[in-house]
């Protein structure tokens, strides 16, 4: 998909996140949109397109965010690769792949993020924030996945026989 | 090169060295550049879309009666804050009152010492708009349209009628981050109300939306209901803020302090907009104490000649 769809795409989910995801969602549970897109990216159409994905999209997050720099970006960058390895060796039809992937990325990402946070001196409530965040924002984006799986696989065919890169 | 640039590995390179690019930007603090483009662009994007949403929202929400309702809601809403704010500046002032006639009765009692006056605060009559929040549950962040070009700086306080929301604490061109105090790494010198008992209201972030506050002495410094104002000790913030009011208070034997969960006066995960206190200007503390110390003659409320003493 060309980068001139790719990168207003990644930067207008990244708005919506911050911008729209708060309205509809006020609370600390929100659907994780650039993680679906990029697992779901991963799942449906692979090719290493997931791991730029991640990369990108989680720059765009932290120039929004007020976390330290890189965070989101290298964390959403390995999930993107995992994502891409997982396509590879999976059939991508079968819904439940997208389903468990991001149940247990979001849990990944979730913690890693913490993890990361707490090294560079944060206060973590881990107890707290596992079952009050984590969790149901893990059920929450397993529930939307469904829906981002099928908006990703009619991308998938629009782009898939002029691919660039 | 052309051919790196080209593959897919390559680019992957190019998007980790912009990563590293970014974390060693924003840790020299010349991200700003950056971020000043990246919101220069976004703000009406997110402002379009937050307008659309909230028409969305309400065309959903639908029946006429039913907005009638949120419109009643939200008058009641407002008259109760006003009400709550009210309630707390009346007592407030009694307390002030006591205090400016224990001062006075220490003034006439002390003739040789020199006393300052009280400095007034005023609030930014333009209302900020809350562009978004942060992406992570692990912190508390927003972001507001107002910035570097709106006199907007580092440190000022951020309020809604409702009481306390925070501090700015990164400022770009047209836009400024607001640490709430909700996130972990806030603290808030804080005073209960009825007592004066003083402590720290700290964040616990990770999407809590309770506040705790530390430091509290033992004893009845502090019960459930009591509102919480700040103290304005260390200079972080102005006085008398309403940051919230007590819910429950946790004290052991073995404890040296209280520490008490604090319901803050606002909402801070449904902010629309919010007034940020340009004219207070944050006292710098490590300044404060390389300064030649001031014959400070001015007494505080644990001052014995400060006890508000029976006049009439």
């Amino acid at each position: 998909m060309s980068p001139y769809l790719v990168v207003p795409l990644l930067a207008l989910v990244a708005v919506a996140q911050t911008t729209l995801a708060p309205i509809l969602l006020p609370g600390p549970v929100r659907p994780d949109l650039m993680l679906m897109l990029v697992v779901g990216w991963g799942v449906v159409h692979g090719s290493g397109q997931a791991t730029l994905w991640g990369f990108g999209g989680g720059i765009f997050l932290d120039l929004f965010s007020g976390t330290p720099f890189g965070l989101h970006a290298l964390s959403l960058g390995a999930i993107g690769f995992l994502a891409d390895t997982l396509q590879t060796n999976f059939f991508r039809s079968n819904i439940l792949i997208p389903l468990a992937t991001i149940l247990v990325a979001t849990l990944m990402v979730d913690i890693g993020q913490a993890a990361a946070m707490q090294t560079l001196g944060y206060t973590i409530n881990w107890a707290f924030y596992i079952f009050n965040v984590v969790i149901p924002t893990a059920i929450l984006n397993t529930a939307l996945m469904p829906l981002m799986y099928w908006v990703l696989r009619r991308l998938d065919r629009v782009v898939r026989p002029r691919l660039t890169w | 090169m052309l051919d790196l640039l080209r593959s897919r590995s390559g680019f992957v390179l190019i998007l980790i060295m912009l990563v590293v690019l970014g974390i060693v930007l924003r840790f020299t603090g010349n991200l700003g550049i950056v971020e000043d483009a990246t919101f220069g662009i976004f703000a009406p994007v997110q402002t379009l879309l937050i307008d659309a949403t909230n028409g969305v929202t309400n065309l959903f929400g639908g029946f006429r009666n039913v907005n009638e309702l949120r419109a009643q809601v939200k008058q009641l809403q407002e008259q109760l804050n006003t009400s709550t704010l009210d309630s707390v500046r009346l007592r407030e002032l009694e307390s002030e009152n006591a205090e400016l006639r224990a001062q006075l009765e220490y003034k006439q009692q002390n003739p040789d010492y020199l006393l300052t006056g009280a400095t007034v605060l005023e609030e930014n009559e333009n209302r900020a708009r809350v562009l978004g929040q942060d992406p992570s549950a692990l912190v508390n962040f927003i972001i507001i349209d107002q910035g570097r070009e709106e006199e907007v700086a580092v440190g000022m306080p951020v309020i809604t009628p409702a009481g306390l929301v925070g501090r700015v604490s990164e400022v770009g061109a047209h836009w400024a981050r607001v640490r709430l105090i909700s996130d972990t790494s806030s603290s808030v010198n804080a005073v209960v109300q009825d007592t004066r008992a003083t402590g720290i209201i700290q964040g616990q972030g990770q999407g809590s939306d309770s506040l705790i506050m530390r430091f509290l002495p033992l004893g009845d410094s502090v019960k459930a209901g009591d509102v919480i104002l700040t103290s304005g000790i260390s200079g972080a913030f102005p006085k008398r803020l309403v940051i919230g009011q007590v819910m429950q208070v946790n004290q052991r034997a073995t404890d040296m302090f209280t520490a008490a969960l604090v319901r803050p006066s606002v909402d801070l995960q449904r902010l629309e907009y919010v007034l940020v206190m340009k004219k207070f200007t944050p006292t710098d503390i490590t300044t404060e104490a390389t300064a030649t110390p001031a014959p400070t003659a001015t007494p505080t409320r644990r001052a014995p000649a400060a006890t508000p003493t029976p006049t009439q």
